[in-house]
């Protein structure tokens, strides 16, 4: 009974990933067989081993920090600078104006295809690819924000109006709070992307990061390395959203949501 | 006021943005080199459509990024409806979802590169993969959270179960499902861009790459310029078509 008790954890944990762990035998037996040819499709084994070759000599874990750096830099851009707009779009009708019609354009475009232009500004530095993170990332955090902090019930304003509350305090104490999930949903819409284009740059300037590596791989024929770069950047992503998944209910335990989180 | 003044209304603040680029550029603010004018930008545009195929380019990655864009919304859509409507496929398919989402999707490049070569293929495959998963989740995900009473009304009025997944879930969900295909469509268009600027020798990618090789940064631009509007009048073309396939929702 005690054993059981306490590996529970480990076969809920097995049972509810259980196609993945069939894949990944599939994956070791039929390469093993030579059902695909071993050059496209590594067996898993020679992966993993090339990754903790890669991961020893430390090869990996810069390239690691090198996507992680670049990543939270532009996604912190992002976010300071978009929360802020977003805020400043509610708060008056000028900025509104403005900025209204250039997030509805810029939404949509793929601002992926103005890395060239940051490359000739920025040169092939890490200052265009944060720059490419940031722009990418900061758009749908300004209109994650506008429309948190617009659609505030109307309830919390009039009290806080009855109690007294000034027009300053009452954007600090009760529009940011009320809005904060929303504000941190657009955040999280916003991370993957800064991810993808982190990624995407480091491949197309070379040099440092995850996307540098895999590419130099593809370049030089190593299919493993190749394999091994992809399961780290999975590796890195699943970090990230999970790391961001737990800030979220450090801040919002206040929050409503955090009761329905828990009780489920 | 009628609907087009509206919109030029609207957009009033992008035409003054465009002005003042004109105008910054013309009494010297702009390093020419680095920032070319809006007139000069726009003549560069004119020049590739008439001297260099921008068209063609633009046709081909158009080509690209749909038959990668459409598979994935087929596929997705009747993924994510299985896995919402069938015990078996959600067992299977849940865990792997769950454990390839974080991956960022422009990691998928190198691996079609590898697999498929520098071609069409591979391009359509990383856009294909790279909307498939958003389109999947957001299918299961809207499909399971439609109201239950739907179902139930459908059963008690004698819908055959079968039809009920196509009758009546998918209608059902389609608000939630029209607004990740819109995610998709976006991300499939920067897909594309990634993947010509790094492969291949024709596309808008590869042409935008190519003219800031050569020092022809008006044309780039210009080439800049022709991607935003065709992923602008994408968007615009689908919020239309979800309005229609929508009409009957009360706002």
């Amino acid at each position: 009974m005690m054993a059981r008790a306490q590996f529970g954890w480990l076969r809920r944990g097995f049972e509810r990933n259980l196609s993945v762990v069939v894949v990944l035998i599939l994956w070791e037996i039929t390469t093993r067989f030579g059902v695909f040819n071993n050059f496209l499709l590594p067996p898993l084994s020679k992966v993993l081993a090339r990754g903790w070759l890669d991961l020893l000599d430390g090869e990996i874990p810069r390239q690691v920090l090198a996507t992680g750096m670049l990543t939270l830099v532009g996604f912190a851009l992002a976010a300071a600078g978009g929360v802020a707009a977003g805020a400043l779009m509610s708060m008056s009708a000028v900025a509104r104006r403005i900025m209204e019609p250039l997030v509805s354009v810029a939404f949509p475009i793929p601002k992926i295809s103005f890395l060239p232009i940051f490359i000739l500004w920025f040169g092939l530095g890490d200052a265009s690819k944060i720059a490419m993170i940031a722009f990418t990332c900061v758009v749908p955090i300004i209109s994650a924000t506008f429309l948190g902090t617009t659609t505030v019930d109307k309830y919390f304003l009039w009290s806080a109006q009855n109690l007294g509350t000034k027009r300053h305090a009452l954007f600090w104490k009760v529009i940011i709070p009320a809005a904060a999930p929303q504000v941190i949903s657009g955040l999280q819409v916003a991370f993957p992307l800064a991810l993808i284009i982190a990624v995407v740059t480091e491949m197309l300037t070379g040099g440092d990061g995850l996307g540098g590596y895999m590419i130099h791989a593809v370049r030089f024929a190593q299919s493993d390395k190749v394999f091994a770069g992809l399961l780290a950047t999975l590796l890195t992503g699943m970090v990230f959203i999970q790391g961001f998944a737990w800030l979220r209910a450090r801040l919002l335990v206040w929050h409503a949501e955090s009761a329905v989180v828990g009780a489920t | 006021m009628s609907k087009a003044l509206r919109v030029a209304v609207f957009y009033m603040p992008i035409f003054v943005g465009l002005i003042l680029w004109e105008l910054a550029a013309r009494v010297g603010l702009l390093n020419p080199a680095l920032f070319p004018s809006l007139g000069d930008t726009l003549s560069a545009f004119v020049r590739l459509a008439t001297k260099a195929h921008l068209l063609e380019h633009a046709e081909l990655s158009v080509y690209r990024q749909s038959s990668g864009f459409f598979l994935a919304a087929a596929f997705g859509i009747v993924s994510g409806m299985l896995m919402a409507e069938n015990r078996w496929v959600r067992n299977v398919l849940e865990p792997l979802l769950r454990a390839t989402f974080p991956l960022p999707k422009s990691a998928l490049i190198p691996l079609f590169i590898l697999w498929l070569g520098i071609g069409d293929s591979a391009k359509i495959a990383a856009v294909f993969l790279g909307c498939l998963l958003p389109i999947v989740v957001t299918t299961y995900n809207a499909a399971r959270g439609i109201n239950k009473q739907l179902v139930w009304s459908a059963w008690s009025l004698g819908t055959p179960k079968w039809l009920i997944p196509w009758k009546i879930v998918l209608p059902a969900a389609l608000p939630e499902v029209m607004s990740g295909l819109r995610i998709a469509l976006a991300l499939s268009f920067t897909l594309m861009v990634s993947a010509e600027f790094l492969i291949g020798q024709r596309g808008l990618g590869t042409l935008i790459g190519t003219l800031g090789e050569d020092g022809d940064y008006a044309g780039m631009f210009a080439a800049v310029l022709a991607v935003t509007i065709i992923g602008f009048s994408a968007d615009r073309l689908f919020l239309w078509l979800s309005g229609v396939l929508l009409r009957w929702q009360d706002r």
